[in-house]
């Protein structure tokens, strides 16, 4: 049998590594890149596709046939898609309960089909660095992958020509990285894990080589590629007001090639200086960017992660007091903002020792061990990080799986009929933590079927599963005759009226006009709020400040009502974000108001208890 | 019912325990039986490791979690569950009330906070948002409270049951008002991190 190879399956970058001698290894391909890009590029019809490097060095240059970053759309329902998700370089396509696809050169691409030609290249790259077959390996994923994703990612591996031993937890594997040379230890660990496109963070214990996980969290639409979204945006402005032209999808891409690269330096320059030549015939174009202006745009992407870890805290009944370490994991956790918002909410500098970029792959690298045997003294206990339930009545989720139950795990139900000679009952699965139904997601349903019998006399066990991958599974068990077998889920195909608050149900085809049409009626509703709250903090507190601030504010406000009149999107953006950027001072002065009064009122605050 | 679960971990069956020695204990029986050490066996022994290792997971979840372990004991020793009532013990009453209208208070709160987008817009909230904060807080160390003294009153039914008396009404209330509490503490903190949320 081959070796079990451990791959990081980045939003970024993919890495393949394996045990030799008891030490994990990774494997560089053949230009001695041990990083591989999450890059494919199709340069034709019936023409090999460019996969890594080669098809990233295109990117800017063939950028609608050119997929990074895919591994945001895995396992995702076209439905699910937002209208800012789906502004990306390449086509993107997808509907309801459809999965998404990529369309280049009159083909359809699948986000797993994708996945599988990067995996593919590290296939081949581990065989020629090991002159042996491989087709066993350990894949990772965001630890806040939902069912649907832990299974494309599976699939996406078999595609490639893997047999899928494990699919294991980013945060967890780079605790098994870091824990490697500290087994006999005892110590409990927080992982912060800053990715591309994920977040995840996870409370762990390491008890003598016993890796358990205490409870996870994080959120799989947040990471580096939004920073870069909100530079690229910013260097859009600048060079539309400089030099008075429009920005278009060639520009755009050489743009965000250029924010990313800039974005980089400046956690170690404090400032940088972006040049693009030819930018428009003879023209060229330079802006400098500095630490501090991009800290500005990043700032409420990066306080996001602040959530998931106060929760994950909670949820391992746990202060940031009592934590050893916190680790640091995922490139984007190089920018010192992200490293300064760290030691704020776990009140420790994090222990940055382990490569951020490599920790992952190591670790899984490490798990392939321990399945294969070569590793006898470590042992990995996960959890399921979001809570399973079944859908009751009144629309609300009933769990069965609560959140951070260590796995592999199995949770039975009693079903019977309710009505005499009932032949069958529809059951509904869903993943996640709200009350109810319309508000997690939905995992599938399936048909539950009864031998007809007067009511409540059937009884059909069901018992749902959940795997060391964090996959679901059902077996339906007739008590009476004994007799079993596999449920197979159903993707929710009807989106219910109930569900259409949540799930956009339209087709997000990539259509520029579509999308200027929608992002005015957004804007127009964006000025209406705004002049109606500006209007009242005026008349409230209006009197405390200088009259001039406020003749500047009621100036900000007209050029709205101006641009709302004029139907230029551009300009009401302009007008908006003019606005809101003019009030700032104002929201500053109600927020100190509200404080100094709540104080006063009740003494002092205290900090909510940590359970 | 399936394998008793005290005995998993050769434990007597009472309603309190020592939950620290159960977690050391659960790590230590991971680290000999967990099923990835058996990846490479014979399928049979496979299967075995992934059962013997599923009781050992279940056992574990029931005796960690006290209104698990109380309903667990209440039917291993009396031989049925208590009946489906909707028994809201005496003392919870109020409680019961005041989570409920929390709730519903911030639940609006909560929409409306949803539409504002603008720094100015966020801004005007915040009076209200730290008002919510404040009573989520209170509520939270009223149930905090009410845990405790549920704690004292378990360690109490424990030591009679274990001198022989063992006394079942008192076991069913104690699993309810435990049941009641984690559900109130579940609701009042998704509210108070959606509060706080920006």
């Amino acid at each position: 049998m081959s070796k079990i190879v451990g791959i990081d399956l980045g939003t970024t970058n993919s890495l393949i590594g394996v045990m030799e001698d008891g030490f994990p290894i990774l494997l560089a391909d053949s230009d001695g890149q041990r990083l591989t890009p999450s890059v494919v590029s199709f340069p034709g019809s019936g023409m090999e596709p460019l996969v890594g490097l080669p098809a990233k060095n295109v990117r800017s240059i063939k950028p609608r046939e050119t997929v990074s970053s895919i591994k945001r759309f895995m396992g995702r329902r076209g439905a699910e898609i937002s209208h800012e998700e789906a502004i990306v370089s390449y086509p993107l396509k997808g509907e309801g309960a459809g999965p998404v696809t990529v369309e280049i050169h009159g083909r359809s691409h699948t986000p797993e089909e994708i996945s599988a030609l990067i995996l593919k290249k590290l296939k081949r790259d581990a065989e020629s660095a090991l002159g042996e077959t491989v087709d066993r390996a350990v894949i990772t994923v965001p630890a806040y992958f939902n069912d649907a994703q832990r299974n494309a990612t599976k699939q996406a591996g078999v595609l490639a020509g893997f047999n899928v031993e494990r699919i294991i937890n980013e945060p967890t594997a780079a605790a098994l990285a870091y824990g490697l040379d500290k087994l006999k230890k005892r110590a409990k660990i927080a992982v912060y894990d800053l990715g591309g496109g994920t977040f995840d963070i996870s409370v762990l214990e390491l008890n003598e080589g016993v890796f358990q996980v205490l409870s996870t969290n994080g959120n799989t639409r947040l990471g580096g590629d939004d920073i870069d979204t909100a530079l690229t945006d910013e260097l859009s402005r600048r060079v539309a007001v400089k030099l008075k032209m429009n920005v278009d999808a060639a520009l755009l891409a050489r743009l965000r090639e250029e924010a990313e690269k800039a974005k980089c330096k400046l956690s170690t320059a404090s400032e940088v200086t972006i040049e693009l030549p030819f930018v428009r015939d003879q023209t060229s174009f330079s802006t400098t960017v500095t630490r501090e202006e991009l800290n500005i745009l990043s700032k409420a992407i990066v306080e996001k992660t602040r959530n998931p870890c106060v929760r994950s805290l909670s949820d391992a009944k746990l202060k940031p007091e009592d934590l050893d370490e916190v680790i640091l994991v995922g490139g984007q956790t190089r920018m010192p903002l992200v490293r300064a918002l760290v030691q704020e909410i776990f009140m420790r500098e994090p222990n940055t020792s382990i490569n951020p970029d490599e920790a992952v792959a190591i670790g899984a690298t490490i798990q392939a061990a321990i399945l294969s045997g070569g590793i006898n003294n470590m042992v990995l206990l996960d959890v399921t990080p979001l809570s399973l339930g079944l859908e009751t009545f009144g629309g609300l989720m009933n769990v069965i799986i609560p959140r951070n139950t260590t796995i592999p795990t199995k949770a039975g139900e009693m079903f019977t009929t309710a009505v005499d000679n009932q032949k069958l009952m529809k059951i509904h699965v869903l993943q996640g933590e709200r009350e109810m139904v319309k508000d997690n997601w939905s995992l599938g349903q399936f048909d539950l079927e009864f031998t007809p019998a007067p009511k409540g006399v059937p009884r059909v066990g069901v018992q749902f599963e959940i795997d060391a991958d964090g996959i679901l599974s059902v077996l339906a068990r007739d008590i009476k005759t004994g007799s079993q077998k596999i449920v197979k889920m159903k993707s929710a195909v009807d989106v219910s009226d109930a569900d259409v608050e949540k799930m956009v149900a339209e087709s997000v085809e990539h259509a520029f006009d579509d999308i200027a049409q929608r992002q005015w009626v957004e804007a127009k509703i964006k000025s209406g709020t705004m002049l109606q709250s500006t209007r009242k903090a005026l008349a409230e507190v209006g009197s405390r400040i200088q009259p001039a601030e406020v003749t500047g504010i009621e100036e900000l406000m007209k050029a709205v009502e101006t641009a709302l009149q004029s139907e230029n999107l551009t300009a009401l953006k302009e007008a908006n974000a003019a606005l809101d950027r003019g009030t700032v001072p104002l929201a500053d002065l109600v927020m100190d108001l509200a404080l100094e009064a709540a104080l006063e009122k009740k003494g002092s605050l205290e900090k909510p208890p940590t359970p | 019912m399936p394998e008793e679960v005290f005995s998993v971990f050769e434990l007597p069956p009472a309603p309190a325990l020592d939950t620290a020695a159960l977690k050391e204990q659960f790590a230590r029986l991971s680290a000999q039986l967990h099923p990835d050490k058996f990846q490479q066996s014979p399928p049979e022994q496979k299967k075995e490791a992934e059962a013997r290792y599923a009781r050992i997971n279940k056992a574990w979840q029931i005796l960690r979690d006290p209104k698990e372990r109380l309903i667990y004991l209440y039917e291993l020793e009396s031989g049925a569950k208590p009946k489906d009532v909707q028994k809201i013990p005496p003392g919870t009453m109020d409680l019961f009330v005041e989570v409920g209208q929390l709730c519903q208070k911030v639940d609006a709160f909560l929409k409306e906070k949803a539409q504002a987008s603008s720094a100015l817009e966020k801004a005007s909230l915040l009076a209200r948002s730290l008002a919510q904060q404040d009573e989520t807080i209170s509520l939270g160390n009223k149930i905090a409270a009410a845990e405790q003294q549920l704690d004292i009153d378990l360690v109490a039914l424990d030591l009679d049951w274990r001198n022989g008396k063992k006394d079942f009404d008192m076991l069913e209330t104690l699993y309810r008002k435990y049941s009641y509490i984690s559900r109130w503490k579940q609701q009042l903190e998704e509210r108070q991190l959606a509060l706080l949320a920006d």
